[in-house]
């Protein structure tokens, strides 16, 4: 149990320390669409799932959303800058952008 | 005009040859009541189109029906239809076979014949219908009536009610909306699923991110343009899919997403080359970047 306590603390201090502030700035969007998803998803689980098409559209587009702030996240972290030679970070975040566009039209699609 | 003119002509030919279309020539109609021991009780001699009198029979005699078709063309159908004259008028149908050479007949034993014959002592009319595909026109005769007596035993008693009744008028429902939760819980799921935007701006203001390309943008006037131009290409699209959902239909929102998205490219490009310019200028060996 300490072991894990201590081992937890060094990574949240690592975290912290070492952790490039735009790096950051996406956790922090992944954490706020986590909570949304989640808040959805305990709403479909009260209220049941009638419009059906407004929860898949809504969830989606929180899932969606997270796994393109993922992928940003990867492109645009300095330690992956190996593995994307020919992305750069602007490149990423252009795409991250027209992917989010093309996603949140077929959210509006759904939506009905 | 000449497809006109073949027009008038079919349909003139057309309504001659309705004129000139064949009717059922029937002749030879004999009806005859047969008691059980074969004997010819009553009989007549029928002439289209007039009617012969009544008949009477008993519920073990039966009923010898004949009768001659003249036309080349044969019959698809040829039967009496027995009417009964009481409050029920129930309906019999009696087919007759028609040999190739014209002649028809039926013998109707009343005492094995449709149960409805045994419902009591009732009187029913008789009429003779012809009918087949290249003829146009039916034949309908109206034989007569014919009075049949009940069972002397084991008289059916009608059962009550009317066989062929309209049923009950089905009304088409559409299918009931479905019950949405109140508005209360909805709403407060509302206010809920908009709550983490206030945690996103709590860590990013944790994050102490300073703003530096602003500044270097108001140097910039070209920059700050197009950097203005493309957030708000942005927004328009994000507007544009709103309208979608609301209210606009499918073709003029991608006529305005063309647009859109033409700025947004441009403006885009140019606005993060200068801030790739910026970064590359800055790092020679951090690996700080900004968005």
């Amino acid at each position: 149990m300490e072991e894990i306590k201590s081992a937890s603390s060094s990574l949240l201090a690592s975290y912290f320390k070492d952790t490039p502030k735009s790096l950051k700035l996406i956790d922090s969007y992944m954490v706020y669409v986590l909570l949304t998803g989640l808040i959805q998803f305990v709403y479909v689980v009260i209220a049941g799932t009638f419009p059906n098409n407004a929860f898949l559209a809504g969830f989606i587009s929180t899932i969606s959303a997270f796994v393109l702030a993922a992928n940003l996240r990867m492109q645009t972290n300095p330690k992956n800058a190996s593995q994307f030679p020919t992305t750069s970070p602007e490149r990423a975040f252009a795409d991250f952008l027209a992917c989010n566009l093309v996603v949140h039209f077929a959210v509006a699609n759904f939506l009905g | 005009m000449a497809k006109f003119r073949s027009l008038l002509v079919l349909t003139l030919l057309a309504s001659i040859s309705t004129v000139l279309a064949e009717s059922w020539k029937v002749s030879d109609i004999n009806l005859a009541v047969i008691s059980r021991d074969g004997g010819k009780k009553d009989e007549r001699k029928l002439e289209y189109p007039h009617a012969g009198e009544d008949l009477i029979a008993d519920s073990t005699d039966s009923l010898k029906f004949t009768f001659k078709v003249e036309n080349k063309e044969r019959p698809h159908q040829a039967m009496v239809l027995f009417k009964s004259q009481d409050e029920f008028k129930d309906e019999i149908m009696v087919a007759a076979s028609v040999k190739s050479s014209g002649k028809g007949r039926f013998e109707l034993n009343f005492a094995k014949a449709d149960p409805k014959f045994k419902y009591g002592t009732r009187k029913y009319s008789m009429a003779f219908l012809v009918g087949g595909s290249k003829v146009d026109e039916p034949f309908k005769y109206t034989l007569g009536n014919i009075e049949i007596h009940a069972p002397s035993s084991n008289s059916a008693v009608r059962p009550s009610g009317v066989e062929y009744a309209a049923k009950p008028e089905i009304h088409h429902q559409f299918r009931p909306d479905q019950k949405l939760i109140n508005t209360v819980v909805s709403g407060f799921f509302t206010v809920l699923v908009l709550a983490p935007f206030t945690v996103l701006f709590l860590l990013w203001s944790q994050l102490g991110i300073k703003f530096e390309p602003l500044k270097a943008l108001t140097q910039k006037p070209l920059e700050l343009v197009s950097a203005l131009v493309f957030f708000g290409s942005l927004a328009g699209i994000e507007y544009v899919f709103y309208s979608y959902w609301t209210h606009v239909t499918l073709f003029p929102v991608l006529q305005y997403l063309g647009v859109l998205s033409l700025v947004a490219v441009v403006s885009g490009r140019s606005v993060l080359s200068a801030v790739q310019a910026r970064r590359i200028q800055r790092t020679s060996g951090s690996a700080k970047k900004e968005l």
